[in-house]
């Protein structure tokens, strides 16, 4: 590969394919990074218009100054987002000092690690379809670094996308066959800023997730889909409070579940990166590489940082015991709890009837007491300052569902009741072109689980309060609410109805995506492999496949591939070449780039007696050739065939 | 197989990653990694396109070179000291484009060029030649970086038959002997001379073991047959020349070569004698290559 000049800034192409893959990045990454890369390019570019280059010293030095940089905001350069960020300084940093095609090319190999970033934080449909316009584009400029001129821009686009379109069969069979490893090779370190749950409950914490219409989960229900009211999704329980925030505690205790299993589905859980497997009350068993935790809880044994699919059963009850230790943490207000508050739950508790309905009872005239006092429910409760039950109960008397459900279960506990709060998913949304349940960030909730006839059984207050919360209407209602349009009556409904549906058909696609794409895992590899034919086949067999794979196509490239171009058609070059050859037969071979006439003068030379019968064949030759005389042509061809040198002596010797 | 004209065939191609094919290889290695450890479709799939990519890109790097034939040229011989040019023609006989094509002897890269189709290009390969004799042919490559410089196709090492050859170094100056005035018999060198600065006499027809670059293409081109021109009217002085007695033998047979090179230019007839060669007089410049092709080849031993 030649270089082109010392001083030659890569092409704009090649700062396009940076630009495309750096960019997204600065989502994630600080923002310092993707901007240093920025000004380093800048400074590259600026170099054009008089700006100065930086000095060997001074390169080195910034390339220390990336790494502190890099190490003060992650303590570590090893992982996800450091590597990445480092990444992204040496692609600028590489710019600055570009100087030959060489350079070039390690720019564009960088940006496809860069672009696998983008892919690994953003695995997304439209990421996919970018991805070949990136290939095509990084192949148009490798062919450009790899020879400055002729070829045009036109063919260079169409060579390589003719090249892609070439590679998608191969490479789809690659992708199919090609052994999925379970678990990957090393632990990616926890991603930063992810949101979601939090194991954390205080006044706020859940309806900041209201505007966050990111997916969750889909769950897909395999048989009859449970109604709204009986799709709880548990994610953590809360058992400790200090008045203001109610956090994870001890769990005590084993279970079985009873009753006729209602709900069979498969979740598909995009990264937490976290334990938790949010379940349907009550599951049954935990799915594979995951256990049925104390609280009827299910842990994944490895944190979830990518779309992880697991199916699971939920029975109607869970049966188990409450011992002493635990009843008293179920319980425990362990701060001064208002003398208001003590009063109602004293109020409440009067006469609640024998023991093993009492909690029953309480239940009921607890929900009835905000039912009663006409509690409302707001997506934007006020701030309820230090003794948020206190103000949410006496004063405010309005809140979101964390509200109500701390209020219910402080209520609960004053009242002598274990009560704890679990925070999950409710509701969700049925995709009917999928067929499954949509599980988004603002379907966050918070409720209640009170210890009643041996088992904990649920118990939402906000449902009570607002029935309407829980109801398609509503997803309406917090839909606007996302998208900023805040009120009824913007769109049409006929338009409203066309969006949504557009978003349903998009979040099938979504799904199958997911499927295929996003979670190709082995244990789906394997369901497709046999669905092929291909059962039972092992993870080396399979790689091994891929590599025979790539060796046969290379090999029949070799030999089959690369037709051997066509020659052009030239009949009067075919004939005089037969005439050649009659000639050559005799031992006077006509040399390269002796004209007709050299050969006609050699050959008559040696063979006097030929000179007749050469001259007129090479007369018609100069003339169908060169001056263009093709009526010619049949007349030349006659005298080529009539032409038959015998092996005559030569006259004279 | 002779060089005098070489197709390149698939079995005369051979393709390697080039440097930058390598680490195109390796930042592969780390896509997958990085595809395997988070278990990512689009990783994966990103992988597998560019690895397919790369693959099937040989199959264009073959066809840049197939079916170009490579022609043996013509031998420019050369004085001692300056390089003899060996020349080869690219012939591309097919409609199709081919780009980059760069022709290497050794470690040495002589010229990159593209054909357009139908097209053919002469390439001079110049050899440094240091004493007098036989330059062997130089053996060459061709390859291409096409299309992506991931990939380097090559052709089998060609090999050259037609050797080059260093002529002595001409002295700076060497006086030419006394003309000797000897009047050739043969029939030939009797009236009309084929050449030299006379006037043109007339139009013979052809024969054997003339000089071809007097034919007279405009009456062969009117089908008169082959004829040459006749030239008459120059003095005929003739001149010996042999090796002196005395001085190192290169010095020597530079003193020869410059007075061949004198008599050739003032237009003498002369001839060489070297031990027991003896080229007869004449005039030309084939008559001259003859001469000096002999002291480039002269040796003590009387080779």
């Amino acid at each position: 590969m030649e270089t082109k000049g010392p001083g030659r800034t890569p092409s704009w192409l090649v700062v396009a394919l940076i630009a495309l893959s750096c960019v997204p990045l600065s989502a994630h990454l600080p923002w310092w990074t993707v901007t240093g890369a920025g000004v380093f390019v800048a400074w590259r570019l600026g170099e054009r218009y008089g700006l100065k280059a930086p000095v060997r010293v001074l390169r080195w030095l910034l390339v220390v100054l990336v790494s502190v940089l890099i190490y003060a905001r992650f303590h570590t350069l090893l992982g996800e987002h450091p590597g990445l960020s480092f990444l992204v300084m040496l692609i600028g940093l590489k710019f600055l000092e570009a100087r030959s095609a060489r350079d070039a090319v390690i720019l564009v190999l960088l940006s496809y690690i860069a672009w696998l970033g983008d892919l690994l934080l953003q695995p997304t449909m439209i990421m996919g379809v970018l991805t070949l316009a990136f290939l095509i584009a990084s192949f148009v400029a490798l062919s450009q670094i790899s020879q400055a001129a002729g070829l045009g821009m036109r063919s260079r686009i169409r060579h390589s996308g003719l090249l892609l379109a070439q590679a998608i069969p191969l490479a789809l069979i690659a992708y199919v066959v090609f052994p999925r490893v379970a678990g990957g090779l090393w632990q990616a370190p926890a991603a930063v800023g992810q949101t979601g749950l939090t194991p954390i409950l205080r006044p706020g914490s859940l309806s900041a997730l209201l505007s966050s219409r990111k997916v969750a989960m889909r769950v897909i229900f395999h048989g009859p889909r449970p109604p709204r009211d009986r799709r709880y999704f548990r994610a953590y329980v809360l058992t400790m409070t200090n008045g203001r925030a109610w956090r994870q505690g001890p769990l005590f205790g084993k279970g079985h579940t009873e009753g006729r299993v209602f709900a069979s589905y498969t979740v598909l859980l995009n990264p937490t990166h976290d334990h938790v497997l949010p379940a349907l009350d009550w599951p049954v068993k935990a799915p594979a590489a995951s256990v049925l935790a104390a609280g009827a809880l299910i842990r994944s044994h490895r944190p979830v940082n990518r779309l992880l699919r697991y199916r699971l059963q939920a029975a109607p009850l869970r049966k188990s015991a409450l011992s002493a230790a635990a009843y008293r943490l179920n319980i425990a207000l362990p701060y001064p709890v208002g003398a208001r508050i003590r009063g109602l739950a004293a109020r409440l508790a009067k006469n609640a009837g024998p023991r093993k309905t009492r909690a029953r009872v309480i239940t009921r005239r607890v929900l009835n007491y905000f039912v009663s006092h006409h509690f409302t429910y707001t997506l934007n409760p006020p701030a309820m300052g230090r003794h948020p039950v206190t103000r949410f109960l006496f004063h405010v008397r309005a809140g979101y569902c964390e509200d109500y459900a701390a209020a219910f279960a402080t209520l609960m506990r004053a009242a002598g009741v274990p009560t704890r709060i679990v925070v999950g998913f409710s509701g969700g949304e049925f995709n009917p072109d999928g067929n499954d349940v949509i599980v988004r960030n603002w379907d966050a909730h918070s409720w209640a689980e009170v210890w009643t006839a041996g088992a904990w059984r649920r118990v939402d207050p906000t449902a009570v309060v607002a029935p309407g919360a829980l109801t398609e209407r509503f997803d309406t209602l917090r839909q606007m609410l996302a998208h900023g349009a805040g009120h009824f009556g913007t769109y049409g409904s006929f338009w409203r109805t066309a969006r949504h549906h557009v978003r349903l058909w998009e979040d099938a696609a979504t799904t199958n995506w997911d499927n295929w794409v996003v979670d190709y895992s082995r244990r789906r590899q394997r369901a497709l492999l046999k669905r092929l034919g291909l059962r039972g086949t092992k993870p080396l067999s399979l790689g091994l496949a891929v590599i025979v794979l790539g060796f046969v196509v290379l090999s029949l490239i070799k030999t089959l591939g690369g037709r051997a171009p066509k020659q052009a058609p030239d009949p009067a070059r075919d004939i005089y070449g037969r005439y050649c050859k009659k000639l050559a037969a005799l031992g006077i071979r006509r040399a390269v780039g002796e004209g007709p006439w050299d050969y006609a003068l050699r050959v008559s030379l040696l063979r006097p007696d030929l000179k007749e019968a050469i001259t007129h064949i090479t007369q018609s030759y100069v003339a169908i050739r060169y001056g263009l005389d093709l009526g010619r042509l049949k007349e030349f061809k006659q005298g080529v065939r009539r032409f038959r040198p015998g092996r005559e002596p030569r006259p004279g010797s | 197989m002779s060089m005098a004209a070489c197709t390149l065939g698939r079995r005369s191609i051979y393709l390697l990653p080039t440097r930058e094919g390598f680490w195109f290889l390796g930042t592969l290695l780390v896509l997958l990694l990085a595809a395997v450890n988070y278990g990512n479709g689009l990783a994966y799939a990103l992988t597998f396109l560019l690895a397919a990519m790369a693959t099937l890109s040989s199959a264009v790097s073959q066809r840049n070179l197939l079916g170009i034939t490579v022609h043996e040229g013509a031998v420019r011989a050369a004085f001692a000291g300056s390089p003899v040019g060996f020349r080869i023609i690219l012939v591309n006989a097919t409609q199709s484009p081919r780009f980059g094509i760069t022709v290497a002897v050794g470690k040495t890269t002589i010229t990159t060029v593209d054909l357009a189709a139908l097209e053919q290009r002469c390439i001079d390969i110049p050899k440094d030649t240091v004493r007098r004799g036989r330059v062997s042919a130089p053996i060459v490559r061709l390859y291409s970086h096409y299309p992506y410089g991931l990939l380097r196709a090559f052709s089998r090492r060609l090999k050259l038959e037609d050797p080059g050859i260093a002529y002595p170094k001409p002295a700076h100056y060497a006086a030419l002997p006394a003309g000797l005035g000897f009047v050739d018999a043969s029939p030939e060198s009797v009236g009309a001379r084929p050449n030299g600065g006379g006037d043109f006499h007339g139009l013979t027809p052809l024969r054997e073991g003339e000089n071809p670059h007097h034919i007279h293409w405009k009456a062969v081109a009117a089908g008169r047959g082959l004829l040459v021109k006749r030239f008459a009217g120059l003095a005929d002085r003739e001149i010996w020349l042999t090796l002196p007695v005395a001085g190192e033998l290169e010095e020597r047979l530079g003193r020869v070569c410059r007075q061949a090179l004198s008599a050739e230019r003032e237009g003498y007839r002369y001839g060489l004698v070297l031990d027991e060669t003896r080229i007869p007089p004449d005039n030309g410049r084939f008559h001259l290559e003859r001469c000096l092709h002999k002291l480039a080849l002269y040796s003590d031993h009387g080779d």
